[in-house]
């Protein structure tokens, strides 16, 4: 670099002097926090660990797919999975809710769109933890199991929650369901294949009747023991399985290393060819050498550490004995886990039809409905779910009016002009360029929604908040377990907003 | 869509008689027609049931009635009620200041209004009309709502609706102020507060619950500061006014900060209660207040002196770097602050104290500022001679807005800061505000609030002590900067590069160019969401029940429910959740509904 004054009057010496300043201002605050963080934990004697996560909690969880869990990890684990059950079935009820409520306020008749005005006006300015409660104590309102003879039951509400018949999992329960995701992505081939023969030779090719069919002969194909030809995937996974026990450790490790440095390769060569164009004209921005310097520094570091006792833990955490606590994961015991369950050998009908049972409760007069046969939804499940259910879906359904409303009357005209019938225009111009509009606020009341679930804590349902609370309360290990929080809620919110960030790039408007 | 109101307004839309309007709105198709026919049954139904929940003898209305006073203030000491009404009195009657100050005068013609309340009076005779007479009990039928009482209540409904339509006929183009219908509603309102009785829950001198409850007025000990708490509101009403009608412009700067001040004012000495001790005020606080004042004086007249110009950065540097090393000595905490405040004041009075006018404006504010400041450190640093056994001074309604007030209003600066790190240019500074926001918004508001009531205290130094209430302030305006950089970044990426470039060719330094060109445009384009944010965040207040603050809901919802001192209450969960639900609702409705007008007057969104 030539300067033309002085080196400390230059503006960009001043810019990186005053960041690197900065930078060192704010790890030095930083590592003051942490290490009054340690001191004070040690003054406490429950220095940070994660040993927690591999001892036996000791709890109980009142639902999930473990009551008693065995490690730390495992009740945790329990945690995220009910939080997820409420958050992925919220999401679908909430949008076909948000999306009947949304339309029926553009209804042209008038109860209809007062009374879902109404609605939306309540509830939307009512805050989500009242309306928990409310929905907790609408459900203890109903009477005790204990008070009065049921007799057989299909289907039953009292203050212990919700019953239902359900499914229960057999043998090749997991086969049936591969199976069955594989049925709709062959329904949506058939679909497409159906839609270009009609584009293509202009004759009626029936794609809905030929998706459905298809659908249905598939299923109930597999249902009768198609399925079995998912046990390749068992297959194949027995023969990786039997690859990786090969691979000595070291491989891993260097594995990664290549993977690292051909992705900072490709990133850095992309970023350099970038500033080749036209507008750039080849020159580096201060944003373009932090970025490439950043890259090249982090695989280096992830190259250094991965021969250090931090990388051998990497590679432990991968083979499935991480030292700090037994881990019952691991790409081995994943393969094998996938084996085991995808292997054609396994018959039977995948699923049984179960209905609901009440007994009693331990020695007390109380009764309860068991747990082994029917589904129940409990107290603090329904009150959460209706919960997020109903809060969301009345924003989702804003986001759906306003979405409508912004596509230009110009073009329903249009349709109209063109002799479409309503359903089609609505199918064929309005909702595709409304979706359009739609999705980026619905991707947001989306993640807010799976925020949400954390309130489930306020009427005992065990997510992973409740979860982590109760572990702490035990164990001490508050930081630790706030990082968790964090790692997870992160993950899904990034997931959540990748899948929404996919959908909205492959409906984004193809400029002229 | 200032130029629209001066041409000609859309035409009327002519009401063309109840079977065309029926027929375009309720039975344009045959299925539309049984749409309709549904929906209203399932309307009737819906509202039969919920009046038939309200009114039916299982609720126990009184526990809401009985615990109003835990609700607002919780546990705060009756004897110094005072205090409550004075808050609440500084409030409203700063509200009725800046409303009249604000007033546009808006006028509404009878007709309109006519209208307005002919749709209210139906909307309650439709209700009067489907109450149910019975309700089920425990399998037998119990009549609730006398046919003898339905029919006086719907007389009166269309007495009510003759009288208004008579108005509207007889005079339909009389035009009156707005602000006097909604001072008519408040005065029935307060006027209620006298009249309207209702079961109270009373003892007799053996402690007995007196069976059955006696009608008494509804908080009989309240009628009377009320009403004249709304006579003080009408008074600074007017007073606003006749300002404005004097023309003080330079009132509105006075008003906002006295807004500023108030919740200040009242949070250190009102509520608090401090035993501050007059002899500390004496001996300490007035001679460093005298002392600051007269030394931001000095430096307000020597720092545009000619020989001085050249070296004012380097005196405000110095004066940087004293502060820094004043935070880091064991001094008074005032001290600090008022160095600090110091250097604010020495690196702005070049740009603002240019002239002499204004550079005795600037000593005036200043002197004032150093003086408010002091004594309201002295108010928030002494004990408070309040004592709430068991929790803080702040409980029920006062904590949600508390923390809803204070969340919101320490927020704004660090969300605006936020958001320009954010879009700065800068990398590292950029990746810093980035990974904070981001972080912050991953993570659901109630792990921040446990964040805040169990590790907080981890990170801070031994024997550095938060109370509950402030960590749980801290922890809402944390959450509350991030979502609001984001809005204001939104705002921010708005304004076209043109602002920028042409701020930069008129020379504008780096701070005036975000002053005084970006964030007022920026600010300006993105009120709608803030106020949604602040709405919400308004509402998100209530998850301080589950770390166990006592917010309105953690009362409603845990306290009274297990109520059996007294009165029994036991078990009245559905009863307080609902009041819960109707006085939140309340809240934000009218306030939504309020910043909606606004946003239509300033003609936001809609450019």
């Amino acid at each position: 670099m030539k300067f033309n004054k002085a080196f400390w009057r230059d503006v960009r010496f001043l810019k990186w002097a005053g960041q690197i300043a900065f930078l060192l201002f704010i790890f030095n605050l930083i590592s003051n926090f942490v290490s009054q963080a340690i001191e004070n934990l040690n003054a406490t004697n429950l220095p940070f660990s994660w040993r927690f996560l591999g001892t036996t909690p000791g709890v109980l969880i009142s639902e999930g797919f473990v009551t008693y869990p065995e490690s730390g990890l495992q009740a945790l684990q329990v945690g995220m999975s009910n939080m997820l059950r409420i958050a992925i079935s919220g999401i679908f009820v909430a949008t076909i809710l948000g999306t009947v409520i949304g339309v029926a306020r553009l209804s042209k008749n008038w109860v209809v769109q007062r009374s879902s005005t109404g609605l939306v006006e309540t509830v939307r300015n009512i805050p989500l933890l009242v309306q928990i409660f409310f929905w907790q104590a609408v459900i203890l309102s109903f009477p005790r199991p204990e008070e009065y003879d049921r007799g057989e039951m299909i289907f039953d509400i009292s203050a212990k929650g919700i019953a239902f018949p359900w499914l229960d999992a057999q043998e090749a329960s997991w086969l049936f369901g591969i199976w069955f995701i594989l049925s709709f992505i062959a329904a949506r081939r058939i679909f497409k294949w159906r839609v270009s023969v009609m584009e293509s030779e202009g004759r009626e090719a029936y794609p809905g009747i030929a998706s459905i069919l298809t659908f249905f002969v598939w299923n109930i194909g597999g249902w009768f023991g198609g399925y079995k030809a998912v046990g390749v995937i068992g297959f194949v996974a027995s023969l990786l399985s039997d690859g990786f026990e090969l691979l000595p450790r070291i491989g891993i490790q260097s594995l990664i290393i290549f993977i690292g440095f051909y992705y900072s390769y490709k990133y850095i060569s992309k970023e350099i060819k970038r500033t080749r164009s036209a507008e750039n004209r080849g020159i580096l921005t201060d944003d373009d050498i932090f970025k490439i310097i950043m890259a090249a520094l982090l695989v280096l570091i992830l190259a250094i550490g991965l021969f250090l006792p931090f990388g051998i833990t990497i590679s432990d955490f991968l083979v499935g004995d991480e030292p700090f606590f037994k881990a019952d994961w691991g790409i081995p015991q994943f393969l094998d886990g996938v084996q085991n369950r995808l292997n054609w050998e396994l018959a039977g009908e995948p699923f049984t039809l179960s209905y609901p049972e009440i007994i009693q409760a331990g020695q007390s007069t109380f009764s309860r409905y068991s747990p082994d046969v029917g589904k129940v939804m409990s107290v603090g499940y329904f009150a959460t779910w209706m919960g997020v259910i109903i809060y969301t879906s009345v924003f989702i359904s804003e986001v759906v009016r306003s979405g409508i409303m912004a596509v230009a009357k110009g073009q329903s005209e249009a349709g109209l002009s063109l002799g479409l019938k309503r359903s089609t225009l609505l199918r064929l111009i309005v909702l595709p360029q409304a979706l359009r509009i739609m999705l980026p606020p619905m991707g947001n009341q989306y993640l807010n929604l799976a925020k949400n679930t954390s309130l489930g804590i306020a009427v005992a349902f065990p997510e992973i908040v409740a979860v982590g609370q109760t572990i702490y309360n035990q164990e001490g290990q508050t930081v630790a377990v706030f990082l968790i929080w964090m790692a997870f809620y992160s993950t899904v919110s990034l997931v959540l907003s990748s899948i929404i960030n996919y959908y909205n790039r492959k409906m984004k408007m193809v400029e002229r | 869509m200032q130029d629209n109101k001066t041409l000609e307004s859309p035409p009327e839309i002519q009401f063309a008689g109840v079977s065309r309007w029926l027929k375009e709105n309720l039975f344009s198709s045959l299925s539309s027609s049984i749409l309709s026919l549904l929906s209203v049954a399932a309307v009737v139904s819906i509202f039969r049931a919920i009046i038939g929940f309200f009114i039916s003898p299982e609720r126990e209305w009184t526990a809401v009635t009985y615990n109003l006073q835990l609700y607002m203030v919780q546990a705060y000491p009756e004897s110094d009620f005072i205090r409550v009404w004075i808050t609440v009195g500084l409030l409203i009657s700063l509200l009725g200041l800046s409303w009249g100050f604000n007033s546009l005068k808006e006028k509404v013609v009878i007709k309109e209004w006519c209208d307005g309340l002919l749709k209210g009076i139906s909307s309650f005779l439709f209700i009067i009309l489907i109450a149910p007479t019975n309700v089920d009990v425990e399998g037998t039928s119990v009549e609730v709502f006398k046919n003898n009482t339905r029919y006086i209540c719907l007389a009166v409904g269309i007495g009510l609706i003759f009288a208004v339509y008579l108005l509207r006929k007889t005079s339909p183009k009389t035009e009156i102020i707005r602000d006097r219908i909604s001072f008519l509603y408040l005065s029935l309102l307060v006027g209620s507060i006298w009249i309207i009785k209702v079961p109270t829950v009373t003892f007799t001198s053996s402690n007995e619950r007196v069976d059955p409850d006696p009608f008494l007025p509804l908080a009989n000990t309240t009628t009377i500061p009320w009403t004249i708490i709304f006579g003080c509101m009408i008074f600074a009403y007017l007073i606003g006014t006749f300002l404005k009608a004097k023309g003080k412009n330079s009132m509105s700067r006075l008003i906002l900060s006295s807004w500023v001040l108030a919740p200040l004012v009242i949070v250190s000495w009102i509520y608090r209660k401090p035993d501050f001790g007059m002899s500390n005020i004496l001996t300490l606080d007035i001679p460093i207040a005298v002392a600051f004042s007269v030394l931001g004086i000095l430096a307000i007249r020597t720092l545009n002196k000619e020989k001085i110009v050249p070296y004012q950065r380097y005196i405000t540097y110095g004066m940087l770097a004293l502060t820094v090393v004043i935070f880091f000595l064991p001094v008074l905490r005032q001290l600090k602050i008022l160095f600090f405040i110091t250097w604010l004041l020495v690196s702005v009075a070049p740009t603002i104290a240019n002239s002499k006018e204004s550079a005795k404006n600037l000593s005036i504010v200043w002197s004032v500022t150093v003086f408010i400041l002091i004594l309201l450190m002295r108010g928030a640093s002494s004990e408070s001679l309040i004592v709430v056994p068991g929790s803080s001074i702040y409980g029920g309604f006062t904590l949600t807005w508390l923390i809803a007030f204070f969340g919101i209003a320490i927020s704004f600066p660090f969300g605006v800061i936020l958001a320009l790190g954010r879009t700065s240019k800068l990398p590292v500074i950029r990746i810093m505000c980035t990974a904070v926001i981001e972080l912050v918004r991953s993570v659901p508001f109630i792990t921040w609030l446990f964040f805040g009531s169990v590790m907080l205290t981890l990170f801070l130094p031994k024997g550095v002590e938060f109370d509950e209430v402030l960590r749980a302030i801290v922890v809402t305006a944390i959450f509350s900067s991030a979502y609001l950089a984001e809005n204001v970044r939104g705002g921010l990426q708005s304004i076209s590069n043109g602002q920028f470039e042409a701020a930069d060719a008129v020379g504008l330094s780096t701070l005036q160019r975000i002053t005084l060109i970006i964030m007022p445009q920026a600010l300006r384009a993105v009120i709608p969401p803030i106020v949604s944010q602040v709405i919400s965040l308004f509402k998100d207040t209530s998850l301080v029940a589950i770390v166990g603050l006592f917010d309105l809901l953690y009362i409603g919802s845990k306290v009274i429910p297990n109520q059996s001192q007294g009165a029994n209450f036991l078990g009245t969960i559905q009863e307080n959740i609902l009041f819960c639900a109707i006085f939140y609702w309340i809240f934000t409705y009218s306030f939504a509904r309020r910043s909606m007008k606004i946003e239509k007057r300033l003609g936001l969104g809609e450019r």
